[in-house]
């Protein structure tokens, strides 16, 4: 199980190594969210979470995201969980475009792979709807609103779902 | 008619002056989490009312009022009323964040000190203060991050901590 573990996240980083070139110029920005589980067994105890990380912009529609969940109650940095995955936007792009006004809502739909760390007891493919977001690139800010994931833990064979109410995302 | 067009006018005028008299009020809702043996240590959520009681030159007086409640899936939910008065005053005029803000935005600062009272337990009720370093103030809405809060249990005389990830005040009156 161990070695299938390693594969897949060797898979996963290495997808999103290979995927940045892409970007012609990329628009990177890091982002911070809420975080909650809300049904089925999770990998993270119960506590007070926050979500940070980094996003780039691989193509007009495709971002990349990196983003860490860290326990900060009842004990900071005690439980941690990893994020990497690409975001599509289903609405409107998620590119800067120059000089032509691009839509300010959108609809991002996430695909990616999770583990907890330093442990790696727990890993599997994650899946995450944001039905609204609002601005982008270009307003150098995005607010993330309801986004809800369904995770699957591999070697626990169940399901997690999560929701992050209120997430920004400030562009450089 | 003409009756009619004099008394609608008159609303119109009267109605223009309010945009220009300062705010009085809005809504809050915050994220925050609470370490103390009696309250869930899941996020909590709170939605309040915020009414400014008074207000100079230096700062703002506010008074909240309003419930929270701890994420549902996690023992024992936190379902308190939530009330509290506060003061927040300018530390800047130009906050650091400046150049990834949209709108011009002051730094204040503001302390914070309050009730949570379980509405079928008022027996139970906490006692919280707490202090805001960073509120970035863009007039209509005020946005406050990482604000540590210490929490006390007058029947447990037990003391916690707690911080609020979160909140965000939009003046709507």
């Amino acid at each position: 199980m161990k070695r299938t573990m390693s594969r897949f996240r060797i898979i996963a980083i290495l997808s999103l190594v290979l995927l940045f070139p892409l970007a012609a110029s990329p628009d990177a920005g890091i982002s911070l969210s809420t975080f909650s589980h809300i049904a089925g067994d999770s990998v993270l105890e119960q506590g007070t979470y926050v979500k940070f990380g980094g996003l780039l912009t691989l193509t007009k529609t495709i971002e990349a995201e990196i983003s860490s969940t860290v326990r900060l109650i009842p004990e900071i940095g005690s439980q941690m969980m990893i994020r990497t995955g690409v975001n599509y936007a289903l609405l409107a792009t998620a590119f800067r475009m120059g000089a032509e006004v691009p839509q300010y809502p959108n609809m991002f739909l996430g695909l990616g792979f999770f583990t907890d760390i330093p442990e790696f007891d727990s890993w599997g493919p994650i899946i995450s709807l944001t039905p609204l977001t609002t601005g982008g690139p270009e307003f150098s800010r995005k607010e993330r609103f309801a986004t809800l994931s369904v995770a699957y833990d591999v070697p626990g064979g169940y399901f997690s779902l999560f929701f992050e109410l209120f997430g920004v995302d400030f562009y450089f | 008619m003409k009756r009619v067009i004099v008394f609608f006018l008159s609303c119109c005028f009267f109605l223009i002056v309010l945009p220009a008299t300062p705010w009085k009020g809005g809504y809050e809702i915050s994220f925050s989490g609470y370490d103390h043996e009696q309250m869930s240590e899941s996020n909590t959520f709170s939605a309040r009312l915020n009414f400014i009681i008074g207000q100079s030159r230096y700062g703002q007086a506010r008074f909240s009022v309003g419930g929270n409640l701890s994420n549902p899936c996690y023992s024992p939910v936190n379902r308190y009323i939530d009330t509290s008065f506060s003061y927040s005053f300018q530390a800047a005029r130009k906050t650091p964040l400046a150049d990834v803000l949209i709108r011009d935005a002051s730094w204040h600062v503001a302390f914070e000190a309050g009730f949570l009272i379980p509405p079928q337990k008022v027996d139970e009720t906490k006692i919280y203060i707490s202090f805001s370093p960073l509120i970035l103030y863009f007039g209509d809405k005020l946005v406050s991050v990482a604000s540590p809060i210490a929490v006390y249990d007058f029947v447990s005389q037990k003391m916690g901590w707690g911080v609020s990830l979160i909140r965000i005040t939009h003046m709507l009156w």
